[in-house]
């Protein structure tokens, strides 16, 4: 089974270097679409369903907070399981963006091993090539 | 807390941020810029909290080069300028990102969003600065933290 992937980042490099790591990282991917806000985001969403969301935090226009905000008031998106890949590592940002709904907390920089085990993880059994 | 001690940080926060997403290990630190008067990429990042101020980076266009094209996979023949200022200021962004999470523990810090920085090099009262020797060519880490209130 091929995941369908949203990457939210307003970093270009970023989203590529995540990109790049979702294809080594052993899970299928389908469709890898990309957003450079959380209101671009949520116009990609309109149109596409994803299998699951990575988000940064710090956006311009909408960022991960109000993103995640949005998400939870809508009853078919908040369904999307969301992993928060952000540079912040306070432990209040953490309980924050877990309370509104975040399924797991990834910390910048990562390794790419750590990505791919925690989609493993977040996308159940059905991610069997997840490390 | 020292200059020392922030230099401390930064070359630790740099070495995290290098080791696990560029595939580039900080040798040592340096005393000084072996590639003075090449073409040089900069970028920073400001940030508020419990301390606030300003951190940056440099380094030589090669340098520069070759960090872009190990985080993008690609050729560093492949890498346009746009990517390689796009690379450098997420570079700033995370090991500004990692020295505040070392410098606050739990306090939560706001980032603006990283630029290129047009200036070559930061002097000035309150600036702590950094040469490190890394694989391939120097990165010169700094920052600027504004007086306690």
């Amino acid at each position: 089974m091929a995941f369908n992937v949203l990457i939210i980042d307003d970093s270009p490099a970023m989203r590529k270097f995540i990109r790049r790591v979702l294809t080594l990282s052993g899970v299928e991917i389908g469709e890898c679409l990309d957003a450079g806000d959380g209101q671009e985001a949520l116009n990609v969403l309109q149109a596409n369903w994803v299998d699951i969301v990575l988000t940064d935090i710090n956006m311009p226009n909408m960022n991960g907070e109000q993103f995640m905000e949005r998400m939870a008031g809508d009853p078919l998106l908040s369904s999307i399981p969301v992993l928060v890949v952000s540079t912040d590592r306070s432990d209040a940002r953490m309980k924050r963006m877990l309370g509104l709904g975040a399924k797991d907390y990834l910390t910048k920089p990562f390794l790419p091993e750590d990505l791919g085990g925690v989609l493993g993880k977040l996308l159940g059994g059905q991610a069997h090539g997840a490390n | 807390m020292e200059p020392t001690d922030f230099q401390s940080l930064m070359t630790s926060s740099a070495d995290e941020v290098l080791n696990s997403m560029f595939f580039v290990g900080v040798e040592s630190n340096a005393d000084e810029c072996a590639a003075a008067g090449e073409a040089w990429m900069a970028a920073r990042v400001t940030f508020r909290g419990p301390r606030s101020g300003a951190f940056g980076i440099g380094a030589p266009l090669p340098t520069a080069k070759t960090l872009a094209a190990n985080f993008l996979g690609q050729d560093e023949a492949e890498i346009q300028d746009a990517q390689m200022e796009e690379v450098f200021c997420e570079l700033s962004n995370m090991i500004c990102g990692a020295f505040l999470s070392r410098l606050g523990g739990d306090n939560v810090y706001d980032l603006s969003h990283p630029v290129r920085d047009d200036a070559v090099s930061q002097a000035g009262e309150g600036v702590v600065c950094r040469w490190l020797q890394l694989d391939e060519g120097q990165l010169r880490v700094w920052v600027r933290m504004e007086p306690l209130s």
